[in-house]
């Protein structure tokens, strides 16, 4: 059976093929613009031609994330927070995963799994914007470095000037200033990924964290960010290549269930 | 002989301005200035109090005293005073409204709510200088994702009847928001009212943490705005202190420091002479 799983979120929109509920056949990604159901269209377009297949060939397609409600296509939706904790256990199923960091856009979070993937606790953050991918996206806007090119920049930092600033908007101000004083620009950023992954480790130890942490989400597929967690956290950080399709894998899978319930129902 | 007139001055080096007041014994304010802050903040505070200088049209020499106020006094080296912006807000504001209770500073990076005493004594204070959302800097971000200045914002929200309002707390959202509204067809004039709004509402639950209290002086830079008036007026259903000075309250308080410290100084001799003769 073929099920897909489309997570629209405020960075980018994922869409992921699954065959039987195990294997990843289909994938695609790309910046959320225009409106989320002509973006989750698009992306599910995308997703099946990726996997070789035609859309006739889908048995099911389940939406996550904030343009959820708006994907015509969908048979059902799941919030965010779900599917990226089943998402989550299904990448990182042979390390047992209890905590994982999914760092978005707009928001970032912190969720305690079992070993099905269902949240026993969580804590986010979607109201301030330190924190979240977004606060990388001022940096590279105005210290005008490409965002492909933030991550390897930001590894180059030998002396990471730590940001004294909880706010994304007051530390502009603050990079400003280092930046006319002269301090290099990778020892800058690293600094940001480094205050990011500060408040990241608020959130987890408000989980009381006690084991390794697994990645989700958009910013962790950049190297920076995880060597900074790694700095931070006392603990080992995990990622993966899709850990930024953890939301739509997790989507998939729950659609794949669905869908077996309702056949079971039929029978 | 004739005696030169004793002038002090404070220098109140915020986030975003630098400000001076040059004030005479009598405590008339003799000359003003205002200066964008750069990096090198210390001499930017220096410009700002030669700006004041000429301003008053007295040489530097003449000033007897200078108190370095607000977030980057300890800049203001050629100072001999320091002074927290918190006691000089309160003591500008208490000296230009007499009947103040509560000063609200909604400056470029932070915001502050100063409960006093009768006679101008801090009984306590609030805070926000973690988080741009509620200060000046809000207003700021928006104005330009709306493709206003800042000071077109007082003029434009008065046409507004109904304000848009704005969820997002952090200023990086509310940006989005904005533009979002603006798209969708909002009116700007609606959408910065909203923004007032927004601000006036955490002002309040600020000002809710000292203890609302009449009268209620508001200070800094924000208080220019003509908007934000309205919108904190609306919200605390009374009229409150503005002055066109009052983005200088705290240099002024600064220099009334000064002052107190020159006539201490004075008594000090004047005791010394007495037990000298």
């Amino acid at each position: 059976m073929i099920t897909v799983g489309i997570d629209i979120g405020t960075g980018s929109t994922k869409g992921i093929v699954l065959e039987d509920n195990k294997k990843i056949i289909g994938r695609s990604l790309a910046p959320t613009k225009g409106t989320p159901s002509d973006m989750a269209s698009r992306i599910l377009k995308e997703a099946v031609e990726n996997s070789k297949l035609s859309i006739d060939e889908v048995d099911y397609v389940a939406s996550t994330g904030y343009g959820r409600y708006m994907m015509e296509e969908r048979k059902i939706q799941i919030s965010d927070l779900t599917t990226t904790g089943r998402g989550a256990r299904f990448l990182y199923e042979k390390f047992n995963p209890e905590f994982i960091l999914d760092i978005g856009t707009q928001s970032s979070r912190t969720l305690k799994i079992d070993e099905r993937g269902k949240i026993v606790q969580f804590k986010m953050n979607e109201r301030c914007a330190a924190g979240s991918g977004r606060f990388i996206e001022r940096c590279s806007k105005y210290l005008e470095i490409p965002m492909e090119d933030i991550s390897e920049t930001a590894l180059k930092g030998e002396n990471p000037q730590r940001i004294s600033s909880v706010c994304a908007v007051l530390s502009e101000t603050e990079i400003i200033n280092h930046v006319s004083l002269g301090t290099p620009v990778d020892d800058i950023l690293m600094g940001v990924f480094l205050s990011i992954a500060d408040r990241a480790s608020t959130l987890l130890r408000r989980l009381k964290m006690d084991s390794d942490v697994y990645l989700a989400g958009g910013l962790v597929h950049m190297p920076a960010m995880k060597k900074a967690l790694e700095e931070v956290l006392d603990y080992k950080v995990h990622s993966n290549p899709d850990a930024h399709y953890a939301a739509a894998i997790g989507a998939a899978r729950l659609g794949y269930q669905r869908l077996l319930k309702q056949q079971t129902i039929a029978q | 002989m004739t005696k030169d007139k004793l002038y002090v001055a404070g220098v109140d080096v915020g986030s975003t301005t630098a400000k001076a007041i040059i004030i005479d014994s009598e405590k008339n304010i003799v000359g003003k200035s205002l200066q964008n802050v750069s990096p090198r903040v210390a001499e930017d505070a220096e410009t700002a109090f030669d700006k004041a200088c000429n301003d008053a049209g007295i040489r530097q020499d003449q000033v007897a005293l200078i108190t370095g106020t607000g977030y980057g006094r300890l800049k203001v080296r050629f100072g001999s005073l320091i002074v927290t912006e918190i006691s000089c807000h309160a003591k500008g504001s208490q000296f230009m409204f007499p009947g103040t209770r509560l000063t609200l500073d909604i400056g470029g990076q932070d915001t502050k709510a100063i409960r006093l005493g009768p006679n101008g004594d801090i009984i306590d204070f609030s805070m926000n200088d973690k988080c741009s959302a509620g200060t000046g800097r809000f207003l700021d971000v928006c104005a330009d994702a709306l493709g206003f200045s800042v000071s077109e914002l007082g003029p434009l929200s008065e046409k507004s009847v109904r304000p848009t309002k704005i969820t997002s707390t952090c200023t990086v959202f509310a940006e989005t928001e904005v533009s979002n509204q603006l798209a969708r067809g909002r009116k700007p004039e609606n959408i910065v009212n909203g923004l007032h709004h927004s601000i006036a509402e955490r002002s309040l639950s600020l000002m809710r943490r000292v203890g609302i209290v009449d009268e209620v002086t508001f200070t800094g830079g924000v208080s220019r705005n003509t908007g934000m008036v309205r919108a904190l007026e609306e919200k605390l259903g009374t009229k409150i202190n503005v002055s066109p000075l009052s983005q200088w309250f705290g240099a002024i308080g600064a220099a009334l420091f000064a002052l107190e410290e020159v006539n201490k100084g004075k008594e000090h001799m004047f005791k010394q002479l007495e037990v000298n003769s």
